[in-house]
C-alpha cells in the first residue's frame, strides 16, 4: 500500500491496521484521520496490498498547508 | 467498527465521546454540537451577525459551513497576505471562492493587504528586517545555526540578530 502525509510517502505491505500502519511510519494515531481510496475510514481497517492511503493532520493552521 | 446510531460502517472514531459514527450522522452531531457550546457559553444569539475569518483550510470553512448549516448569518472574512511562494495566497483564496460558490447564501469579503497598505505582508517583513537588522528564520533552525540570506524560500521569519 502508498500511505502519503503531506509531502511524505511510504510503501508498506497491506495486511495490518490502518492504526498500526501510522505507528509504523511515526505518525500519532490521535494526531490523523485516514483516507483510503479517497473514503475517510476508521483506524481499525485492515489496508489491503493496493490501497492509496491519506493522512490528513486533525489539527492545522498556522501558515502551514491548505488541504 | 460501526455506527453507533446506524450500524452502518463507522468514518470516525472520536475516542475522547466513545463515539463512532457514520458520514451522515457525523454530519447531524457536529453542528449539534457546535450550537450545544454557542449556548453554554454564550458566544452569539441567532440574530446576530458573525464575521468568520477563513483561510482556505479546512478548519475555517468547515466552521463557517457549520454555522451556514446552523442558519446564522455568518459571512466570511478573507485577508490576502499577498504570499506569493507556491502561490500560497491565490490557491487558498482559490479554495474560500470554491466553497462560496458552492454554498448558497454565504458572502465573502476579502481585504487585500497590498492594496489597503500599498505592500504585501512580505514586502513589509522584509523592509522591517532590512531596517532593524534582522535575521531570516528557516525551517528546523535553532539559535545556533545561523545562515545568511533575504527571506526568501523557506523563511519563516525573522528575529534579533545574535551577539557573540
Amino acid at each position: 500500500m502508498r500511505i502519503t502525509y503531506r509531502d511524505k510517502a511510504w510503501e508498506l505491505p497491506g495486511g495490518m491496521t490502518a492504526r498500526d500502519a501510522i505507528k509504523k511510519v511515526g505518525l500519532d494515531p490521535e494526531a490523523v484521520l485516514v483516507v483510503r481510496n479517497d473514503e475517510l475510514v476508521t483506524d481499525d481497517v485492515i489496508l489491503g496490498d493496493e490501497d492509496k492511503v491519506k493522512l490528513i493532520a486533525v489539527i492545522s493552521g498556522g501558515g502551514g498547508e491548505v488541504s | 467498527m460501526k455506527c453507533r446510531k446506524c450500524s452502518k460502517p463507522a468514518v470516525i472514531n472520536m475516542r475522547q465521546h466513545k463515539l463512532a459514527l457514520c458520514g451522515e450522522h457525523f454530519l447531524e452531531w457536529i453542528p449539534a454540537q457546535t450550537q450545544r457550546f454557542i449556548e453554554k457559553y454564550e458566544m452569539f444569539g441567532p440574530r446576530d451577525t458573525i464575521l468568520v475569518a477563513v483561510s482556505g483550510g479546512k478548519d475555517s470553512l468547515s466552521l463557517w459551513d457549520v454555522l451556514l448549516r446552523l442558519g446564522y448569518e455568518a459571512q466570511g472574512l478573507y485577508i490576502d497576505l499577498g504570499i506569493s511562494e507556491e502561490g500560497y495566497s491565490s490557491s487558498s483564496l482559490a479554495k474560500v471562492d470554491r466553497f462560496v460558490g458552492k454554498r448558497e447564501g454565504a458572502r465573502l469579503k476579502v481585504v487585500d493587504v497590498k492594496e489597503v497598505y500599498g505592500k504585501s505582508i512580505p514586502q513589509l517583513a522584509r523592509e522591517r528586517a532590512r531596517a532593524e537588522n534582522l535575521l531570516p528564520l528557516w525551517a528546523g533552525e535553532t539559535a545556533h545555526n545561523e545562515r545568511g540570506g533575504s527571506g526568501g524560500r523557506g523563511c519563516l521569519g525573522y528575529r534579533t540578530q545574535l551577539r557573540r
